[in-house]
């Protein structure tokens, strides 16, 4: 962006949110130039809005002044969905964090887009309620994000992803007209605005307010970590449960190097040892999830579980659960840098991708550590690496690319819930012909037609993978996109 | 109209069957000059593209089950049946996925399915005629949806033919996808005014291994509400709990208020929680007992009646209101107040944990029903819903709104029509605001 004007669109903003919520002072920025992705851009301008109606303001002042901008949440995410990359004002909604209303009859909550998605549940908890998609960054995350992503979790296996729990929305247009879209009541009649909107990955709306479906706790709950010699017999037992007619509320995996990782740093009892543990979890009526256990018991058993334990209390099971959703952060401890993936496949070809990404891991010269959604067929191969080294990071995203593709070519997907940003948009016509890509823009053009909301996302450049590997802020540069 | 010419069709489409088309396949009243039946999707492209060149108002049809649906078309010459489209592209059991082409039956399916002992956890009305495409453009649902959600929770991927005969995909056949936007959900519901559904991947279910269904009998509403909401906070989860009441036809009607609370899952745990169903309605002050053959009579009539309803007198309407659940104890004296003081009949099956009330009317004439279906609306409105009316007959139509007031989002719409049908030949005027 020019130098000229930024000083009348600095006072704008700051007359739309106050002085103390916008943020321009280039050490400041910095913390905003990244999510959780590999991809780094600076903002202009980062403000911090309490309100939809300043949310609309920002934006129409964005507009008067022809300046991209992007909403973030809690910058979690794993695409690149919050990174500017053209510059300008980052609209932070981390102050709109109020959850407005809990209705547990109607089994609804109406939240502002800055709350915590934990912290849904825990309001709710009390009452025997909880809000079903838990993402593994769900303490930090926000459902606004979580919105915008669809995002999923372990136990979106038995209760679907994001899109199934939004009923309604409050947003603002990139033009600065805010619109209520959806109920809460069922099928409100015309298009499905909220379906499209829910995982448009911020390029068609900003989220002010959602109205999500809460589900009654269960009876029951059983959680079992079972314990293998052989990541083949983990695999192929993840598909034989479900082949049971058993659909468990939660399948993960983790592999050894996962679970070596995983251990040191937060003591949930792995064995350092296993090739790969299953972490399954039932619920339900207690006569069903009885029945449900002793299945499952007998099938990994059957494919020569070493060892099968049952968390027997809740801090026990909790203490499971901190193993898998701490995993991640685990993995840092193992090198410099890692570069997670979101690869999804059928369920019956579990085994074989597993097998891949450790062909692709030696090839490469990486080590790959999985962790991941089982019962989905949805895998996280995390790639462990170190950016200090030449062309490390060309060389990751190349291992990532096979990786993909391989998922692809087994009719999966190159995304199952971290979304398509930056990271994976030249990676799209493997999935998507031209024409199926146009549609989707006919969409865009309905909603942000001057694409000055989250440009430069989801959809394929026109440059080339190989390139897309490099700095954004190269990328920028060759493009003759002035980012600061 | 007068822009199709059969012989042009023959000409111009070798190979399609094409066929003037008889009175049977009249979208309310009006019949259209020709019907196509193509066998796969490339010929489905085809008559679009033929249709888009000439400009020819097309409605796709399956099985015809739910063309009351929606305003009078506003132009109409071409119907396109897809029932030919009726292959099993991709099915493997063990991946809980199937991908389907849109002109099968839901019925053909469920058979398909049930060999592996699975199916697709629908129950829209008739489904040995409802084809999925149809299913889908029209997001009919049924009892069913309380537990399973409706199709837009099972579908992963669509393809679809749109205006101007462009083949397109939305999603893919993985359980979990994120990669581009989900357009899955525009089609959902659209009423076949963006494209036509050729094909659709759908998760499936394990079928359940046993089903249960206990019924309460109320003489007070304020009751049979107190068992609907002991019951939503207990632990039990009934994939259906339908509110009847009123006078809904042979078989359904009954004096006072009955609550079928519908179990499916573990044997065991579906007769306890029929048991204790019937412990907490009576609680409530219900008489209740198990209903243990109300899977082949009750649920199935049950599931038909929108389409199988008609009024035993007069002029007949099937209304749909929809709220929060809490709302419609409050809706449903409302309307019946506008109901009763024009000398309307009247039945309810009330989707009571979805938040749906159906409404089965009867009136002397045609603008005393309109007069009572716009008081209805009114109070739904009034309690942050809406009110559409699914069943009237052409006349009645054109005497009401079919969809009622749409907000400010309306807009948004009219610019997805005008970039997904910009000549707006699919189904002219038929959904919200006479898109």
């Amino acid at each position: 962006m020019a130098a000229a004007g930024n000083g009348s669109l600095l006072s704008a903003l700051q007359a739309v949110v106050g002085r103390e919520a916008v943020l321009y002072d280039v050490d400041e920025l910095t913390v905003y130039e990244y999510d959780g992705a590999l991809d780094k851009a600076r903002p202009d301008f980062v403000v911090f809005p309490r309100t939809a109606e300043e949310v609309a303001e920002v934006v129409r002042v964005c507009n008067r002044y022809g300046v991209p901008f992007v909403a973030r949440g809690a910058g979690t995410g794993l695409s690149g969905g919050a990174i500017p990359v053209k510059g300008g004002v980052l609209i932070v909604l981390t102050r709109m964090d109020r959850i407005q209303q809990v209705n547990y009859l109607d089994r609804v909550a109406v939240v502002e887009p800055g709350v915590i998605n934990l912290a849904v549940t825990e309001e709710v908890a009390p009452e025997g309620y909880y809000y079903a998609p838990d993402p593994s960054s769900q303490k930090a995350c926000t459902i606004g994000g979580n919105v915008a992503e669809n995002s999923g979790g372990p136990h979106c296996l038995a209760y679907g992803v994001t899109t199934n729990h939004v009923l309604a929305l409050d947003i603002v247009l990139p033009d600065g007209t805010p619109v209520h879209v959806g109920g809460p009541a069922p099928d409100w009649p015309g298009y499905d605005l909220t379906g499209v909107l829910t995982g448009s990955e911020g390029t068609l709306a900003v989220f002010t307010r959602a109205w999500l479906r809460l589900m009654r706790q269960p009876e029951a709950v059983r959680t079992f970590l079972a314990i293998f010699d052989r990541l083949d017999d983990a695999s192929e037992t993840v598909s034989d449960i479900i082949g049971h007619g058993i659909v468990p509320a939660a399948l993960e995996m983790m592999d050894r190097l996962t679970i070596q990782a995983v251990e040191p740093a937060v003591r949930a009892g792995y064995p350092p040892e296993a090739e790969a543990v299953l972490l399954i979890e039932v619920e339900g009526l207690r006569e069903a999830v009885d029945a449900q256990s002793d299945l499952i018991r007998q099938v990994c058993q059957a494919h020569r579980a070493r060892e099968i334990r049952e968390a027997d209390n809740p801090e026990a099971r909790e203490r499971l659960w901190a193993g898998r959703k701490g995993a991640l952060g685990a993995l840092g401890r193992l090198a410099p840098n890692y570069c997670l993936q979101d690869g999804v496949v059928p369920r019956t070809k579990l085994p074989w991708i597993l097998r891949r990404v450790a062909e692709h891991g030696e090839r490469y010269g990486f080590k790959i550590a999985n962790v991941f959604h089982a019962g989905d067929g949805n895998l996280h191969p995390c790639i462990l690496f170190d950016e200090r080294a030449p062309g490390a990071k060309e060389r990751v995203l190349e291992c990532a690319a096979a990786i993909l593709r391989d998922c692809v070519d087994v009719g999966g997907s190159i995304t199952g819930e971290h979304g398509v940003g930056l990271e994976k948009q030249n990676w799209m016509p493997w999935l998507f012909t031209e024409a199926d890509l146009e549609a989707m823009a006919r969409l865009k053009r309905c909603f942000n037609p001057k694409d000055l909301l989250n440009p430069g996302k989801v959809f394929p450049t026109t440059k080339s993978c190989v390139e897309l590997s490099g700095d954004v802020l190269e990328k920028a540069e060759k493009l003759g996109i002035p980012l600061v | 109209m007068g822009r199709i010419n059969l012989k042009d069709l023959e000409t111009l489409l070798p190979g399609v069957e094409v066929r003037p088309a008889g009175p049977d396949l009249a979208v309310d009243g009006r019949p259209p000059a020709a019907v196509a039946f193509p066998r796969n999707r490339e010929e489905v492209a085809a008559l679009l593209r033929l249709a888009w060149g000439r400009e020819l108002g097309v409605s796709p049809r399956g099985g015809g089950v739910y063309t009351h649906l929606g305003n009078p078309p506003r132009r109409l010459d071409l119907v396109v049946v897809t029932t030919g489209l009726d292959r099993v592209v991709e099915y493997e059991p063990a991946d809980l996925t199937a991908v389907l082409e849109a002109g099968l039956t839901l019925a053909r399916v469920q058979e398909i399915l049930g060999r592996n002992n699975q199916f697709l956890p629908l129950d829209p009305p008739c489904p040995e005629r409802a084809t999925l495409g149809g299913i889908l453009a029209a997001h009919q649902s049924g009892p069913l949806r309380l537990g399973y959600g409706t199709a837009r929770d099972i579908v992963i991927g669509i393809k679809a033919v749109l205006a101007d005969g462009t083949l397109i995909k939305s999603g893919g056949k993985v359980v979990k996808n994120v990669a581009g936007y989900d357009l899955n959900k525009l089609f959902i519901g659209s009423l076949g005014t963006v494209g036509v559904i050729v094909e659709a991947a759908f998760k499936v279910y394990p079928r359940p291994q046993a089903w249960g269904t206990a019924v309460g009998r109320f003489k007070a509403s304020e009751a049979a509400w107190d068992a609907v909401w002991r019951l939503r906070r207990s632990v039990f989860e009934p994939v259906a709990l339908e509110l009847l009441g009123g006078s809904l036809g042979p078989g359904l009607s009954a004096g006072g208020w009955r609550l079928y609370a519908r179990y499916a899952g573990y044997g065991p745990a579906v007769a306890r929680q029929v048991r204790e169903t019937c412990a907490i309605f009576g609680a409530a002050g219900g008489e209740a007992e198990s209903l243990p053959d109300a899977e082949e009579a009750f649920w199935p009539a049950l599931r038909d009646l929108p389409v199988t309803w008609g009024p035993a007198w007069g002029v007949g309407a099937v209304i749909k209101a929809g709220m929060l659940p809490t709302r419609v104890p409050q809706f449903i004296p409302a309307a019946e107040a506008a109901f009763g003081g024009r000398g309307l009949a009247w039945g309810w099956v009330v989707r009571a944990g979805v938040g749906l009330a159906y409404g089965y009317l009867e009136a002397p004439d045609r603008p005393t029903l309109a007069a009572a279906v716009e008081a209805a609306r009114a109070a739904a409105r009034e309690l942050g819903g809406y009110l559409v009316v699914e069943r009237a007959d052409p006349d009645l139509k054109a005497a009401l709104d079919v969809w009622g007031p749409i907000g400010p989002e309306l807009e948004l719409m009219r610019r997805i029509k005008a970039e997904f049908d910009p000549k707006g030949i699919l189904n002219p005027g038929r959904f919200v605001g006479g898109i």
